[in-house]
């Protein structure tokens, strides 16, 4: 059976008279050790599916199943890394990194959970930022600590929402190569929002994309088969990528165009695909 | 360069001595006109001398000086104003959190806040047989909403995304309450303290009065009733000065907590 499954999920925001369903019948079934990556515009919902199965939200309807059992509400099973990082101001960068620590494995003694941080911390370049506070960073670090914070926990599952929008293009890089290479290491499940096309190719198993909102739903997964590691250099010039990349924004392209009664508003909204470089 | 210079030390400096000698001045014409029982602001001070330049002195019972008597208001203060704080935080988290307890709360915490210290202190008489109790339990339940209130509201204004992150790291009991909970409520919490410190200096006055305890508000009293009027204005400026010496201390804690 598949870790992760979504079974027509649906999702409304708003009260009784001006409700927009925002999620229409999304199902979804990621395997054990599967790097999926969502793609979508901006305001499809993408944030809400991410809060849905990291269990901060309930769906109005449907399911969704990990690991055999039904979401009811957050666990240490999945390392979340939330778009606007969600750091907890009040703390250190060490500080917010060691209280999910201490979360996720509260039976290590002090000395050992201090060494772990550390090396999550050296993994995106901010142990010299270690005791400074989130308000003190710039966006992209304050990227890279949540980033830190989510992998530190060494979750079953990573629930990413565009954990590398904020970054310039050579730390993404870093990151996306350091992301890859955890995964690689212990094959854990995940689940990665992004609104780069390339970025997705690049990193993941499936791509699948999220059709223009209100009443957004995935399309047709596309699969990325090609071998890794992928060096990011050739990407470019490969005649797959290509035909990747356009099999994705052809779909969300398409998906914009739907009956006037189902996009109220939706003509106003930029397409939110990042363009490729 | 010249002009520079000038207005750097005109405002901060000049401008209050400016508005004092106004006062100073209005004062001493009210004195010599219309308010012959008002004593002149020289008077005043030929009068207060004595206990300003020994603030600690301490001669007899009623007859000590300014600081001395400051200092057991303050103590009685600190005693209403810590009870105040020990009920006011719980119960302002309660507030915060539970929409019953707001809804079911509300209307009394509405009715019972502007109840002035005078109609509260015969109560405390009442309850506690005893002036200083009464004085305590007045100060406590005058000075109390401000930080209850403010509790609230700060709970109430936790944004979500640090309750999210809160419930994706399974935070929960004591560890939700002082990693996420009291460092996102304290600026709130301390803008409550500052308050509540006000009214309770505020209240002090009226309970040593009306009770009699040594203090600053008791010696106001005894001083009128000897018919001492410059003793009146000095511990009104006593008064003034100490309130505003402790709103200045909370606001500075207060600005620095609100920075980090
Ligand atoms: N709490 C909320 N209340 C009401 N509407 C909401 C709420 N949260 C999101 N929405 C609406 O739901 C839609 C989807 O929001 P969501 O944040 O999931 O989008 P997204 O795909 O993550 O966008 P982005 O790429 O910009 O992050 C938006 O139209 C938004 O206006
Ligand atoms: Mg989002």
């Amino acid at each position: 059976m598949s870790y992760l499954v979504l079974d027509r999920v649906c999702k409304s925001y708003g009260t009784a008279g001006k409700r927009t369903e925002v999620l229409t019948n999304v199902s979804l079934s990621v395997e054990r050790g599967e790097f999926v990556a969502i793609v979508g515009p901006s305001g499809s919902g993408k944030t809400t599916l991410v809060a849905m199965i990291a269990g901060l939200m309930k769906p109005d309807s449907g399911t969704i199943v990990i690991d055999g059992k039904k979401v009811k509400g957050t666990g240490l099973d999945r390392g979340v890394v939330f778009q606007n990082y969600s750091l907890l101001p009040w703390f250190s960068v060490f500080s917010n990194v060691l209280l999910a620590v201490e979360q996720a494995c509260p039976d290590w003694p002090a000395p050992r959970r201090k060494q772990h941080v550390e090396r999550y911390l050296r993994m995106v370049n901010l142990w010299p930022a270690r005791d400074k506070r989130p308000a003190e960073l710039s966006g992209g670090m304050r990227q890279r600590v949540a980033v830190a914070r989510a992998l530190a926990m060494e979750p079953n599952m990573l629930l990413m929402d565009e954990p590398f929008g904020a970054l310039d293009a050579l730390t993404r890089g870093t990151l996306q190569d350091e992301l890859i290479r955890i995964w690689d290491d212990n094959r854990r499940t995940v689940l990665m929002i992004t609104n780069d096309v390339d970025e997705a190719i690049l990193l993941a198993d499936r791509i699948v994309p999220l059709s223009f909102g209100p009443q957004a739903t995935l399309g047709p997964e596309i699969i990325v088969d090609m071998d890794r590691p992928r060096p990011r250099q050739s990407l470019h010039r490969n005649a797959d990528v290509k035909r990747l990349r356009n099999s994705v924004t052809e779909y969300l392209v398409h998906s914009r165009r739907k009956p006037a009664s189902r996009s109220l508003g939706s003509s106003t909204t930029p397409l939110g695909i990042g363009a490729a470089p | 360069m010249f002009m520079k210079i000038d207005t750097n030390y005109f405002r901060p400096v000049f401008l209050p001595l400016l508005g004092i000698a106004a006062v100073l001045f209005i004062w001493t014409i009210t004195s010599a006109t219309w308010a012959k029982k008002l004593p002149s602001p020289l008077q005043t001070w030929e009068q207060s001398k004595d206990y300003v330049m020994n603030p600690f002195a301490k001669r007899g019972e009623l007859d000590q000086g300014v600081l001395r008597f400051t200092g057991y208001s303050l103590l009685l203060v600190i005693k209403g104003y810590v009870l105040a704080i020990l009920i006011g935080v719980p119960l302002g988290l309660l507030l915060g959190t539970s929409k019953i307890c707001t809804e079911s709360l509300d209307p009394i915490i509405q009715v019972l806040r502007p109840v002035s210290p005078l109609a509260w202190l015969p109560l405390g008489y009442i309850l506690f047989e005893q002036p200083q109790p009464a004085a305590v339990f007045t100060i406590a339940i005058c000075s109390m909403w401000p930080t209850v209130l403010n509790t609230a509201v700060g709970v109430r204004a936790i944004p979500p995304d640090y309750l999210n992150v809160a419930k994706v790291l399974n935070l929960s009991g004591w560890k939700l309450f002082t990693k996420v909970y009291l460092p996102a409520t304290l600026p709130y919490m301390f803008t409550g303290f500052r308050l509540s410190l006000g009214i309770a200096w505020l209240v002090i006055v009226a309970a040593e009065m009306l009770t009699g305890s040594p203090g600053i508000g008791g010696f106001l009293w005894q001083e009128y009733n000897s018919l001492v009027y410059e003793h009146i204005i000095l511990c009104i400026v006593t008064i003034g000065l100490v309130g505003f010496v402790l709103d200045r201390m909370m606001s500075f804690v207060e600005a620095r907590l609100r920075v980090a």
